[in-house]
């Protein structure tokens, strides 16, 4: 941050200063200096938001990755005990709570058993008491919903 | 699960001429071979799975035999033979089990976990790994006659 700071100072290259009196022209300083910082504020914040961007792009693509080879290698299997400890599964568990909003695009496209890591991820169990998959999934595509996650 | 990713996890079905289903993440083998396409059979009952009160909630072959024999199938036929009447293969290894096919009106089918049901298949094709053994196949009685 700090050098990003002094880089944009430094670039900066337009200086308007008048000096009117001896007081006045401390007043100029202080202004040119102020529109400095906040050229330098703006481009942290460029910066930041662009990395933002890189950053979700990068955790959406891992997700996609870790789903496709979670799906390849468990689809066929009967137990949800068993699909749940594969290392994919449990690697986007680990990705934390950036995982959720991404879990429950996937639920609501591409139905499949991600309550074990939706209850694990969000604490809570807005699906407790359906009575089948596809209304658990209703059940937590609803509280998306209500929490603007989807 | 297109039916090359079929045969690669199932390489006794490759080239044969079987039949899927849609995929369906609301049931699974059990629920299938028991005739119930409206749930997902596994203990405990949670996260939307059913298991019939009143049993053992592990997956012990023993325990899902006590069930299946609850639903008619009560007769253990030999897994090599053809059965003659409606029945239900058990896979697993260590006394679990793993996986389920059915067999009925001449044909075997089975529900592959989340993605299709497969159909005209022989039950053997299913031994891979992750199901283990068909370890016991239990049938329906043979209807009596009337006189």
């Amino acid at each position: 941050m700090p050098v990003l700071c002094e880089h944009a100072y430094r670039n900066e290259q337009t200086v308007n200063y008048r000096p009117m009196s001896r007081h006045g022209s401390k007043w100029q300083e202080f202004n040119d200096i102020s529109a400095k910082y906040r050229q330098a504020a703006k481009e942290i914040k460029r910066h930041s938001s662009e990395s933002q961007e890189t950053s979700n792009q990068e955790i959406e693509t891992e997700f996609a990755y870790l789903v496709d080879r979670w799906l390849k290698e468990t689809i066929h299997l009967s137990l949800i005990r068993d699909k749940i400890i594969n290392p994919a599964y449990l690697q986007i568990i680990a990705m934390g709570s950036t995982a959720v909003p991404l879990i429950l695009r996937e639920l609501r496209d591409r139905p499949s058993h991600w309550f074990v890591a939706l209850q694990a991820l969000t604490k809570s169990n807005p699906a407790e008491g359906a009575l089948n998959p596809r209304e658990a999934r209703d059940k937590w595509l609803t509280w998306g919903e209500e929490n603007g996650l989807i | 699960m297109p039916r090359d990713e079929v045969d690669r996890v199932f390489p006794k079905l490759k080239g044969k001429d079987i039949e899927l289903s849609p995929e369906d993440f609301n049931n699974n083998c059990l629920a299938f071979a028991l005739g119930d396409k409206n749930n997902w059979w596994e203990p405990p009952a949670q996260y939307g799975f059913y298991w019939p009160p009143g049993f053992s909630e592990d997956t012990t072959i023993e325990t899902v035999e006590e069930i299946i024999r609850l639903h008619g199938f009560t007769i253990e036929t030999d897994p090599t033979v053809t059965p003659k009447t409606d029945s239900i293969a058990i896979y697993g290894e260590h006394g679990q089990w793993k996986h389920f096919a059915r067999f009925a009106d001449g044909i075997w089918s089975s529900k592959l976990g989340e993605s299709h049901d497969v159909e005209r298949i022989d039950h053997l094709d299913l031994e891979i790994a992750d199901y283990g053994k068909c370890v016991k196949i239990l049938s329906r009685p043979t209807k009596k006659k009337k006189k």
